[in-house]
């Protein structure tokens, strides 16, 4: 009788459970590893979602005077008076001052307001210019304003708008506009919003955990308001 | 014996897919981190900014923001160890920007920054002019002295301007002046007519850079304790005739919010009552009084008296103009304290 090369059915056998094992093994690895991707990605948004509204609203709040910037809170919404900027005069003629700006952003004129010595002022922008020496990270802007400014005052931009705290995300709303995300729509609306105190105090954030997070439960977090400027408490 | 076969591959297919995993979820890992090291590097900025600028406003005098010129700047060196660098620059008289960075770089942006202000002395100064400059009826008592020609005053110290004679007394026009019998009213000229200028604003200032606010009778001493002036001591208000030698530079600013009653004593420095300031027996006082009426028994005042009230003021003691005294008052730590405004931090990002 001839040999045969080949395998034998045992061979085949073993061959055949031993690759169901290392492909058992390997599929519950990378399902593993999926749901481990996908919880520590969903754990990354939630962090970075918390950080971006601790920081921003204690970064808006921190120049604020409580008194007079910002207006009543609930615990889903926050008004302010949000400042973006501030201008020393160097210069005024014929209805304009000219000024050394330093902000977060450029004047809008369509939404943002001057605040002269308490007072809120429209103004528009002018392309007219006299000399100004700006500092690194200022630049010349040429306001002008319902009011009659003088070399040395300090105008302080601002917009007012809310911050609100709905459909499990951080939204500013500027006016009768949309609510606009600034976050992924991670918290939990349950455990997110401001105190009752008038103004508020503080700020709870709680993001939901991964739904395959097993025995995880929500990630509180208080962040005090607190104003440099004073005003009130805090 | 050679054999074909598939588990090496698949093996290894598996390990490469298990890796990636692995370098993927470590990607997200280090990106955390790294985030993280921003947000603290952020917060650690911020922080040192702010406390730079308050390194300075707390050691504001040493910096001499005064003799800095409007539009110029000057980097605010701070005994704080390990402190940001900051900068002072002045926007006008008595108004400042503080701003604090978080490195030495040239073309660094500041992070915080405060408007700062301070009184201008000048607004003081303004409300004076005479020995004694009365807004109501003044009536000056049988004996009384009245005296803004300096001649009295003791030799001027390096310090001290050059003086020269001013009106004894001075008061707004159709204001009744009533001058008792051998009552003495000197000056150039004793009497002058000035007009009623507002004050209110100078006044609040005063109010809330006092050193000490006092209320009911006042009985001032000079005291010291251990070889120092006790200028924590309410009741001391510097020693004007030289009894307690540690104390001969303090001179407070004194605020009173109501009525005052001094009933003897001493003090120099700048005194501030907002209701009637009534001073009884032997009381020596050199500087500046600012009240809104006052009753001046057989007291003895060099220096400058303001009356800001419609109300009467009446002397029966004896008043000198003293320039050097006026500008001595003037010059104390608490007049050139920065005092904050509503907005005091200011938006700098």
């Amino acid at each position: 009788m001839m040999m045969r090369s080949g395998f034998t059915l045992p061979e085949a056998l073993a061959g055949l459970l031993v690759s169901g094992i290392l492909m058992t093994a390997l599929t519950a690895t990378i399902v593993t590893q999926a749901r481990l991707a996908n919880v520590v990605a969903h754990t990354a948004d939630a962090t970075e979602a918390t950080w971006i509204t601790a920081a921003l609203l204690s970064d808006e709040l921190r120049m604020a005077h409580v008194a007079a910037d910002r207006a009543a809170s609930s615990p889903d919404s926050l008004a302010i008076r949000a400042f973006r900027g501030m201008a020393i005069v160097c210069d005024t003629a014929d209805g304009r001052a000219t000024a050394r700006w330093t902000g977060t952003r450029s004047p809008e004129p369509d939404k943002d307001s001057l605040l002269h010595e308490e007072r809120a002022l429209a103004f528009s922008l002018s392309a007219m210019s006299v000399d100004c020496a700006v500092l690194p990270g200022e630049k010349r802007v040429v306001f002008e304003a319902d009011t009659t400014v003088r070399p040395g005052d300090v105008l302080l931009l601002f917009e007012r708008g809310a911050y609100h705290l709905t459909d499990r995300a951080l939204r500013w709303r500027v006016g009768a506009a949309g609510r606009q995300p600034l976050t992924a729509e991670i918290f939990v609306d349950a455990h997110t919003g401001f105190d009752a105190a008038q103004p508020a105090q503080w700020v709870d954030l709680a993001s939901a955990p991964h739904p395959w997070a097993r025995g995880q439960g929500t990630v509180p977090l208080r962040t005090t308001l607190r104003s440099l400027n004073g005003g009130s408490a805090p | 014996m050679s054999r074909p076969g598939s588990v090496l591959i698949v093996v290894l297919l598996g390990l490469l897919v298990i890796e990636a995993l692995i370098a993927g979820s470590l990607a997200v890992a280090t990106s955390e981190v790294t985030s993280y090291g921003v947000r603290q590097r952020q917060l650690q900025s911020r922080l040192s900014s702010e406390s730079a600028v308050r390194a300075v406003l707390a050691d504001w005098p040493a910096h001499r923001p005064d003799t800095l010129a409007s539009g110029s700047r000057v980097r605010a060196l701070t005994s704080a160890p390990d402190s940001s660098p900051a900068e002072i620059e002045a926007l006008g008289p008595g108004r400042f920007i503080v701003r604090g960075f978080a490195d030495t770089a040239a073309a660094a942006r500041p992070l915080a920054a405060v408007l700062v202000n301070t009184l201008v002395r000048d607004s003081v100064r303004a409300l004076l002019g005479a020995a004694l400059r009365s807004d109501g009826v003044t009536i000056v008592g049988a004996g009384a002295t009245i005296d803004g020609t300096q001649g009295a005053v003791a030799p001027a110290r390096e310090d001290c301007p050059p003086e020269t004679a001013l009106p004894g007394l001075m008061a707004p026009p159709g204001i009744e002046v009533l001058i008792g019998p051998s009552a003495s009213v000197l000056g150039a000229p004793p009497i002058g007519v000035v007009a009623t200028s507002g004050s209110g604003a100078t006044l609040e200032i005063l109010g809330a850079l006092a050193d000490h606010a006092v209320t009911g009778v006042a009985s001032p001493r000079p005291g010291a304790a251990n070889g120092e002036c006790a200028v924590a001591d309410p009741a001391n208000w510097g020693d004007p005739d030289g009894t307690t030698p540690e104390c001969s530079d303090h001179l407070p600013l004194i605020y009173a919010p109501g009525d005052l009653h001094i009933a003897g004593g001493s003090g120099q420095g700048t005194l501030l009552v907002m209701g009637e300031l009534r001073m009884d027996g032997a009381v020596h006082f050199q500087g500046v009084i600012l009240a809104r009426s006052l009753s001046l028994g057989p007291a003895s005042i060099r220096g400058a008296v303001r009356t800001f009230g419609p109300d009467t003021a009446r002397i029966d003691g004896r008043v000198e103009y003293s320039g050097c005294d006026v500008e001595r008052a003037l010059g104390a730590p608490a007049l050139a304290r920065p005092f904050r405004s509503p907005r005091w931090w200011l938006p700098v990002r």
